[in-house]
């Protein structure tokens, strides 16, 4: 993220929202674009997105609203009436030296390269596993760029880079159940970054052990995470961390504790 | 209508592919939200619009989406779809949506206080943070031969939370009786909080509307989606296997929807049809969109959905209906002493390859000498969809507005809604929710 000067549509908006008697305001603004593949034992279907879409919130002492929109915002609105509780918009503050990763402005993976990456695992999850087959892979690949202003002075821009991959597996099955299946979601800066061969080695992995692992008994005593695992166990408590609904739910285990 | 000045006919000569299915998707959305008080901003605004061209050949989808509605964009969309080089020229229809109409919502403004009187009217107090949100959606899909005509889209969706659970719905009008109903179910919810789960059970189940709609949704209108069946081989051979109970009459009418979310085509511009899914227990027509369609000629479009136009259609339900039976609510419960009586289902969710089926039960109350007894709490349904649609022994004589819900499939999400009867299953399995299967 970067401190910059606003681009004029933005604070063109900024300044007609202020002039409405809204002395609060805030606007942000983003742009990107997205290729999504995705494959199935008799589909396939590529997609490109470009995307656009804004966000306001402002209001007065008597009460904000939030509106978004899609294409270019339009300081004419129309916007709702400022009701409930006034907004408390951020201060600006310094922001520390950054570089943007070099990463950030690698193209968009190509069709016929997605198509081969996504073909590739499905060879070689074969090949690790005879009859694993691939159920349905999607891959994402997208990058934007976001604004944004308020009236108290924050001004900023950033770029994102994301790649997305979803891998459904099914393989032979052991005693139980003719076939068992395993899935991955996996990101990356670069969708480059995916690996097929380690990827199939995962997946067949995660196949065997669903054919032939049995569940252990009820334990208990001291346990190692893996770093994945406890990364999930956190994702898991940020509920309980974040905004109203955080407050209710610890009051819930609380009470549930008790 | 916001679509009424585009000039279809133009953009249909663009889209000329006679072999091939290609479609323009125009749509916008307007979400209206009143967050939960205790959560800063007043009313929260989405309105967003714009289109997708779509190809499909030889089984593969191509898809070009914008987040606005113009001529140029559309060209460059065409042209990325054709896989035309940059340098290859598209015409640019006029394309001019009317400006957005925002309608006061004094009903969105009006409902958590009803909602508050309404429990307080059960006798209860108790804090919950509710989320009510108006959902508004216009239509437009142009073929290069036909142009269906717009459809429009309006309900609201209500969320309730408390310390001790949540609770969500869908709804076509917010008036005093959906208050009462979001009433009533936080209230059942506050009241179950702390009953214990069932022991492992096994017997009698009657499902109320309400989990019957789930289970519907799961169990009949997943499980005949035409690209859920091709995970396991041909879509076409599901027709006339016998899936349920012979007193098993499902169909997808999305005609006959709670009046707001009415649709006469779906969102490829396909007429809408009353798509018997099972009669007599026995699959009939499973659901379809234009891409299963062209597979096989037992396939019939008319159910291709979509949750945004950054996504390919899929095949999906909209209204499910269960045709009643012929007994009596009362005499249901009466036939199921000791058994265990299901007034609602928090969520469901198929395996397509095995077929298991698990139905999520926040609680659930005893059935004794004909009424309902204690309360139990969160326990799951779980079983092969087959196994557990044979087990159907009778279904009421009463057929209601089901509620409805969010349905997520591949990333996609769409209300779904259901018309049905309460329902009684024979010999089921229930665990107490949270142990392995």
């Amino acid at each position: 993220m970067s401190a910059v000067t606003t681009t004029t549509p933005l604070q063109d908006l900024l300044v007609a929202l202020v002039r409405r008697g809204w002395p609060d305001a805030e606007v942000f603004a983003k742009r990107g674009r997205s290729r999504r593949l995705e494959l199935t034992g008799v589909t396939a279907a590529a997609s490109f997105s470009q995307e656009q879409a804004w966000a306001v919130r402002a209001g007065h002492h008597r009460g904000s609203f939030f509106a978004a929109g899609t294409g270019e915002p339009r300081p004419a609105g129309p916007w709702p009436e400022p009701v409930g509780r006034a907004l408390r918009l951020p201060e600006p503050v310094p922001l520390l030296a950054w570089n943007d990763p070099s990463d950030l402005d690698a193209p968009l993976l190509g069709e016929r390269e997605g198509l081969k990456l996504l073909d590739s695992l499905g060879r070689e999850l074969a090949a690790e596993l005879p009859r694993a087959r691939l159920l349905r892979a999607v891959l994402e690949d997208g990058s934007s760029e976001s604004e944004i202003a308020n009236s108290r002075g924050l001004k900023a821009k950033s770029r994102s880079r994301l790649a997305t991959l979803y891998l459904e597996t099914a393989g032979p099955g052991g005693g139980r159940s003719p076939e068992v299946t395993a899935a991955v979601y996996l990101c990356a800066r670069d969708a480059r970054q995916f690996h097929s061969p380690a990827l199939a080695r995962r997946l067949a992995d995660r196949l065997a052990i669903a054919a032939q692992g049995d569940a252990p008994q009820r334990d208990s005593g001291e346990m190692l995470l893996a770093p994945p695992v406890a990364a999930r166990l956190l994702a898991g408590l940020q509920p309980l961390l974040v905004g109203p609904p955080g407050a209710l739910l610890a009051s819930g285990l609380r009470a549930a504790a008790w | 209508m916001p679509f009424s000045a585009l000039d279809t006919a133009a953009v249909a000569r663009t889209l000329s592919q006679p072999e091939d299915v290609v479609d323009a998707y125009f749509e916008r959305k307007e979400d209206v939200e009143l967050p939960p008080e205790d959560e800063g901003a007043g009313l929260r605004v989405w309105r967003e619009e714009g289109f997708a061209i779509r190809l499909v050949r030889a089984g593969r989808t191509w898809l070009a989406a914008r987040d606005t509605i113009d001529g140029r964009p559309f060209a460059e969309a065409l042209r990325q779809v054709a896989r035309a080089l940059p340098s290859a020229t598209y015409p640019e229809p006029a394309l001019h949506p009317g400006p957005a109409e925002p309608r006061p919502i004094p009903e969105l403004l009006e409902f958590p206080g009803a909602v508050t009187r309404a429990v307080r009217n059960h006798h209860v107090g108790f804090a919950i943070r509710l989320t009510v949100r108006r959902h508004r959606r216009w239509v437009q899909v142009v073929g290069p031969r036909l142009v269906a005509g717009a459809e429009s889209e309006t309900f609201y969706s209500v969320a309730a939370e408390a310390a001790w659970g949540r609770y969500g719905a869908l709804l076509p009008r917010l008036d005093a009786a959906a208050a009462e109903g979001v009433a009533a179910a936080v209230v059942a919810l506050f009241r179950a909080r702390q009953a214990p789960p069932p022991a492992p059970f096994q017997g009698v189940a009657v499902l109320a509307p309400a989990a019957v709609a789930v289970l519907l949704h799961e169990a009949v209108a997943h499980a005949l989606e035409a690209d859920l069946l091709a995970l396991a081989g041909n879509p076409e051979a599901a027709v006339g296997v016998t899936m349920g109970a012979a007193l098993l009459d499902v169909l997808d009418d999305p005609a006959a929807a709670p009046e707001g979310v009415r649709r006469t085509t779906d969102d490829e511009g396909a007429p809408v049809l009353r798509r018997w899914l099972l009669r007599g227990g026995v699959v009939e027509q499973p659901l379809a969109d234009a891409l299963w369609a062209r597979t096989s000629p037992v396939l019939v479009p008319g159910a291709g959905r979509r949750g945004s136009r950054h996504l390919p259609p899929g095949p999906r339900s909209s209204h499910l209906e269960l045709l009643p039976g012929a007994v009596d609510d009362a005499d249901l419960l009466a036939q199921a002493d000791g058994g265990l009586f299901l007034p609602a289902a928090s969520r469901g969710s198929l395996d397509p390859l095995s077929g298991v089926l698990a139905l999520h039960l926040p609680f659930a109350r005893r059935i004794r000498r004909g009424g309902l007894a204690e309360t139990v709490g969160p326990c799951v349904l779980r079983g092969r969809v087959a196994d557990l649609l044979s087990r159907v022994t009778a279904l009421g004589r009463a057929a209601v507005p089901a509620g409805a819900g969010w349905c997520a499939k591949g990333g996609q999400k769409l209300p779904v809604w259901a018309t049905a009867p309460m329902l009684r299953l024979d010999g089921v399995e229930l665990a107490p929710d949270g142990v392995p299967a």
